[in-house]
């Protein structure tokens, strides 16, 4: 049995997170097609990939077909970043094909190319576009045809040794191209619309050899170049952390509360906070990342809210401004889950932080893109499994409506992804709306069972008695205990 | 600053300054168009770089009226014939001031385009100092 397999270098693509949805970067003398419609970025990633690939010793070919005016492809790519005017006809050279293609001979334009090639011996090679070399190609009988063109491309830059690109527009997934066969990998790029967004999605259809992460993977493009969001590694170790520790745990900033919860929150959970409006969520969540940074830790905060941080109080304000507590930026539009849950965890990894706030789901969900909202659920669990993976503890806030004639933890059914849940809820009682809350859930842990009256002053949140001689708290108007005071204070309890 | 226009334009004038042989000078001046040519249409292709070139021309007519006369032909342009000719028939310094506007134009127009740093980084493969006596160049591509 032999042992000497052919080994297949991966060539890191310098597109942030390509490398991991190929399944660890790009193989060397692979022969690849870059698809997609008009304006779906593909002439973009192919300058990212060539500039990131090309040396001086192993410079990049790019071949400009009839497509886009190289004057304007220029123009255009140098706003990029990565665009490095330095690198052409270095280890970068542009080769205009329009006079070769303009006679409709393929053969004439494969030994073009060829010739090209013997001469610079490029690591890579890119042939933009291929449709308009399509579009080129005339009547002539005698001229080999696509498929042939296609193959013998193929086998060429392979034998000598270049990583081949071939730019396709237009070209349709049930379209049974030739060209889809040949190629070792499939790189399919969309804009996917829905009500008024749009979002930019990359699926790696096929890439011979190595297992790709499956799915359509959303990307941005900035001025950096094309940012791809893989799925936050679910590789990592999750199971450890779905069976935390209880016996360190993270004071929340309200001793009671800590008292509640057994001793406050066992490090590594993720704690759910549901409330009406106004009930003191994100309160507590500011306190919980204040506490936390008095015990020298860091923390992040997702906000959904559109408001600014001052708003969030004077000594949070101070901590992010200290960099003690990151932000993550949620104000681009149309966020997908990967790409929230890449930021959080990049910052967390920044910050080496502990605690984490997403305040609040309700804002999260308003913040993706409507084509994500339909499996919010799905993403949302994701997520929460992405966190849990970094080790660090999680407090999101969900406002909750309150319903008196049933009991809910969350709209979205999310209960069972967290590990701990506080309700918040209002309550009338002698014409004043009172605020209780109670610790519903507290996995592997004891817990009080107390529905506790509390209320914010300026130092936060302060946690008071139990509701005296009152009964049917939940209904949201309690009534004097019967056994006690038979005389009813002016409340039908129906 | 268009430091590579500059000294395109500078061995020109250099060449002005030992001879006053206008047909000699203006034989240089079509020789390194064809050098930007060569240098420029892999990159930007052929149909671009003469686009530009008949653009400067008009641009630079203004100041230099005797560039009105160059009319390419549409099949040869890529030789720079007709400006060869119209040139041979200035005087040296009216030569090296004419061409030397119409460099600096093109490789406005092309910064314009493209930006001051690719620009001047292609330009830096034109050579510098012009065969005095052009070979024959095959510019069919």
């Amino acid at each position: 049995m032999t042992t000497h397999k052919a080994a297949i270098n991966r060539l890191a693509t310098g597109v942030p997170g390509l490398d991991e949805v190929l399944g660890g970067g790009l193989p060397e003398f692979s022969f690849n097609l870059i698809a997609g419609p008009p304006g779906s970025g593909k002439t973009t990633l192919a300058h990212q990939l060539m500039f990131a690939l090309a040396t001086p010793e192993r410079p990049a070919l790019y071949f400009t077909v009839l497509g886009e005016p190289p004057l304007k492809m220029l123009r255009y790519q140098q706003q990029f970043d990565f665009f490095d005017s330095e690198q052409v006809n270095v280890s970068i050279r542009f080769i205009n094909l329009a006079d070769v293609t303009a006679t409709g001979d393929l053969q004439k334009v494969l030994t073009r190319i060829v010739a090209e090639v013997e001469t610079h011996g490029p690591g890579a090679v890119f042939v933009d576009s291929f449709r308009s070399m399509l579009a080129g190609q005339g009547d002539d009988k005698t001229s080999m045809g696509l498929q042939q063109f296609i193959q013998r491309l193929g086998l060429l830059m392979t034998s000598w040794q270049a990583t081949t690109f071939l730019i396709g527009e237009y070209l349709t997934e049930i379209d049974p191209n030739p060209v889809f066969t040949v190629a070792d990998g499939l790189i399919w790029l969309r804009q996917s619309p829905q009500s008024n967004s749009v979002v930019r999605k990359m699926e790696i259809m096929k890439m011979r050899g190595q297992q790709t992460l499956p799915g359509l993977h959303t990307f941005r493009i900035s001025n950096a170049g094309i940012h791809v969001f893989a799925p936050v590694s679910v590789a990592a170790p999750t199971e450890p952390s779905r069976t935390p520790r209880t016996d360190v745990r993270l004071r929340t900033g309200v001793p009671e509360l800590d008292r509640m919860m057994g001793g406050g929150l066992p490090r590594g959970y993720s704690l759910l906070v549901a409330g009406p409006s106004g009930s003191g969520k994100s309160i507590l969540a500011s306190t919980f990342l204040i506490e936390g940074a008095r015990a020298g830790e860091t923390g992040v905060i997702a906000a959904f809210e559109q408001r600014p941080k001052a708003a969030r109080g004077r000594v949070l304000a101070d901590l992010i401004d200290a960099d003690r507590v990151g932000v993550v930026d949620t104000r681009a539009p149309d966020l997908s889950v990967d790409e929230i849950a890449r930021l959080l965890s990049t910052e967390i990894r920044r910050l080496k932080a502990s605690r984490v706030v997403i305040d609040s789901l309700s804002g999260f969900e308003l913040a993706l893109a409507p084509t994500f909202r339909d499996d919010f659920r799905e993403s949302l669990s994701r997520l929460v499994a992405s966190l849990a993976a970094t080790g660090a503890s999680v407090l999101m806030t969900s406002e909750l409506e309150d319903r008196y004639t049933d009991l809910r933890f969350s709209p979205y059914g999310t209960a069972f992804m967290t590990d701990a849940i506080i309700v918040q809820r209002y309550i009338e009682v002698g014409s004043r709306l009172l605020r209780v809350l109670a610790v519903v859930k507290m996995r592997g842990s004891a817990h009080s069972n107390e529905l506790r009256l509390f209320h914010i002053d300026a130092d936060g949140i302060k946690i008071g008695e139990m509701v005296p001689g009152r009964e049917g708290l939940l209904g949201g108007q309690p009534s004097r205990e019967q056994n006690k005071e038979v005389r009813d204070i002016g409340v039908d309890d129906d | 600053m268009q430091s590579e226009a500059l000294r395109i334009q500078a061995t020109i004038a250099d060449l002005a300054a030992i001879t006053d042989d206008a047909r000699h000078i203006a034989e240089v001046a079509a020789s390194t168009w064809r050098e930007i040519l060569a240098v420029l249409s892999p990159v930007i292709g052929p149909g671009g770089v003469i686009a530009l070139y008949q653009r400067s021309l008009y641009v630079t007519r203004t100041a230099y009226p005797c560039l009105a006369a160059v009319q390419e032909d549409p099949l040869r342009s890529g030789e720079f014939a007709a400006l060869q000719m119209v040139l041979s028939q200035q005087t040296s310094a009216q030569v090296v001031a004419a061409n030397g506007a119409l460099l600096q134009t093109f490789s406005d127009l092309l910064a314009n385009l493209i930006g001051v740093s690719l620009t001047e980084r292609l330009l830096r493969s034109v050579r510098s100092l012009p065969p005095s006596n052009p070979a024959p160049q095959d510019t069919s591509t």
